[in-house]
């Protein structure tokens, strides 16, 4: 447990280094909070709507075909850090692992899911 | 260890508070992923580094975005939610007298041959068991010690998904595709047949071609 202590170190100066800055800048602003500072501004309007939209659906479908190559290298990592010493058998299967991928990421090009019209 | 696991699993209970007692739905999305840091953090305690890593760059990388966008696809005004929201208590009430329920049994019953209090470290009180001849004389120990090497659990995965098991691995490539065609042809919409600006087409015009001079009779 102890090869973590770097990892803890860097959260907690990290931690700190924002609970820092924000601390800081709340104590350092100057606060002259008035009535007119208050209110809701929309270029001298009151607001017409809710502030959040819908999305097009276009982004979720970028965002699972994101999530589908995140778990792929995922599966990397374990060939970086100690398949190598499988060594030719476990490149073929590794470039397999590839291929097959890229044949689906050749479909979605080809049916224009990356597309953005 | 335990010090370190119960200011975890504290800042997990009360990120799961946070999350379900805050307002705004995109609040409560961010208290998730602070939710996935706090498990991660009890899977480094674990001794589980791949999957600290799956849930590092799966749950917090991608999935907090898909539920981020989830949140904003649905039109839904915060209010509705809020609304919706009120109803839960007596659900959530009966899980937690579970939860609170099974800990206390945990607490009352402690099971010392329990499955999931593996020691990291592997003991060596199964090998000293059946030859312990080999093993109380120092000139071998020392011969041992020698080729005594530490992978982490992440090269051990590599050697066995790569070396042993690389037919799952394929399996798991095809799952992986068959979850992208899928995602395309849900979601998808059809092409509509309008002009659309072609960027590679725009850049590589020819300039010299693309001004054509006219002869004067032609107009």
């Amino acid at each position: 447990m102890t090869e973590y202590v770097g990892v803890l170190l860097y959260i907690a100066i990290a931690v700190g280094l924002g609970i820092v800055i924000l601390f800081r800048s709340y104590k350092v602003r100057p606060r002259r909070l008035d009535l007119e500072k208050a209110t809701a501004y929309e270029c001298g309007f009151e607001p017409f709507g809710e502030a959040r939209s819908p999305f097009d659906i276009g982004f979720y479908l970028v965002a699972i075909l994101f999530l589908i190559f995140d778990i792929e290298v995922a599966f990397l990592l374990p060939w970086v850090l100690g398949g190598i010493s499988t060594g030719s058998s476990g490149f073929f299967a590794f470039l397999l692992f590839l291929v097959v991928l890229t044949i689906g990421f050749v479909f979605e090009w080809q049916k224009g899911a990356l597309e953005w019209s | 260890m335990s010090s370190s696991f119960a200011l975890i699993a504290t800042g997990a209970l009360m990120s799961v508070f946070l999350m379900m007692r805050s307002k705004n739905p995109v609040h409560s999305v961010f208290y998730l992923v602070l939710l996935f840091l706090h498990c991660s953090g009890l899977l480094v305690l674990l001794g589980l580094e791949y999957f600290v890593l799956l849930q590092l760059l799966v749950y917090v990388g991608a999935l907090a975005i898909l539920f981020l966008f989830v949140v904003m696809l649905l039109d839904i005004p915060s209010t509705e939610i809020l609304r919706h929201q009120r109803g839960t208590y007596p659900v959530a009430g009966v899980l937690g007298l579970c939860l609170i329920l099974s800990a206390l049994l945990a607490f009352t019953q402690p099971l010392v041959e329990s499955p999931f209090q593996t020691s990291p470290i592997p003991t060596t009180s199964t090998f000293t068991g059946q030859n312990s001849d080999f093993v109380s004389s120092s000139r071998h120990y020392s011969f041992w010690n020698n080729y005594r090497t530490a992978t982490s659990t992440v090269a051990n995965l590599g050697i066995r998904l790569y070396g042993v098991h690389a037919d799952l691995l394929i399996i798991r490539s095809l799952l992986l595709l068959v979850a992208m065609v899928g995602a395309v042809g849900l979601t998808l919409k059809r092409p509509v047949s309008v002009p659309n600006q072609d960027v590679f087409r725009q850049h590589y015009v020819d300039f010299q071609k693309s001004l054509v001079q006219i002869p004067q009779n032609k107009i």
